[in-house]
């Protein structure tokens, strides 16, 4: 299903209706922020919101998941089988959503359990000084992901990258220290 | 050696004092709406940045109980 074609699809019949994206959000009761979603071709509407959905805007459902408008009598089977796979695509995008949201849900648990038990082990603070090389390096890949992004736009890119090349150097001169450290020093004995 | 050794603790330090003061410097210019000077910033983020790896450090080898520290 092309989410774009939907998307403009919902737009144009709600404002051939004259509905704001808050009438017609208040009337599926969903959020005006998950209209706009849907306009700009980010997501589908919940399988269960369709019917009502297409009975808002005045079409048929086949009309609603085919994205285009078409005459009641000229509903064939290609018609019918093309506005099923769409369904079938919609069902399929909302079951990644919710085993994404699940994987959310358990990594932020076990994130939490791990950082109480380390928190601890090692107080707050030597927490925060133990957990900096990780967090560096992810805000590393991030600023040079965005200086990535910011080159293809043609924008300025050069300090997210500066910044970026610095917070991934900053775990590697930590381990590259410690070598040197437990080379120079070695394991204290206990 | 005396005087290398104070010249070395003192780096962080100094590294903190630079780094807020860059940044103080950014965001104040920035705020007037004067021009923005990226350098600033950037030099604020690495001032800061190598205290923080000073601390980091010390604090791991402390407590992983590696180099040549005494107990």
């Amino acid at each position: 299903m092309d989410n774009r074609k939907f998307g403009t699809f919902v737009a144009t019949l709600r404002k051939e209706k004259g509905l704001t994206q808050q009438q017609l959000a208040e009337e599926l009761c969903v959020t005006d922020k998950a209209i706009s979603k849907w306009e700009r071709g980010l997501g589908y509407p919940d399988i269960k919101l369709v019917e009502p959905l297409a009975e808002i805007l005045g079409v048929s459902v086949i009309e609603i998941m085919r994205s285009e408008r078409t005459d009641e009598e000229q509903v064939n089977a290609q018609s019918a089988s093309e506005a099923i796979t769409n369904m079938i695509d919609v069902v399929d995008y909302q079951r990644k959503i919710e085993r994404r949201n699940v994987l959310i849900a358990v990594t932020t648990f076990a994130l939490t359990v791990m950082s109480l038990f380390l928190i601890d082990t090692m107080d707050l603070v030597g927490f925060v000084l133990a957990c900096l090389p990780i967090a560096m390096f992810a805000v590393g890949i991030v600023l040079i992901l965005v200086s990535v992004k910011r080159k293809k736009l043609n924008l300025s890119y050069a300090t997210p990258l500066t910044l970026g090349i610095f917070a991934i150097a900053f775990p590697i001169i930590i381990v590259l220290l410690m070598v040197v450290a437990f080379i120079l020093g070695g394991p204290l004995p206990g | 050696m005396d005087f290398m050794f104070l010249l070395l603790a003192y780096v962080p330090v100094a590294s903190l004092i630079i780094g807020v003061i860059c940044l103080t410097a950014f965001f104040l210019l920035r705020y007037r709406k004067r021009k923005i000077v990226n350098w600033l910033f950037v030099l604020g983020c690495i001032g800061i940045g190598l205290t923080l790896l000073v601390y980091c450090f010390f604090f791991l080898v402390g407590f992983l109980g590696i180099g040549p520290m005494a107990s």
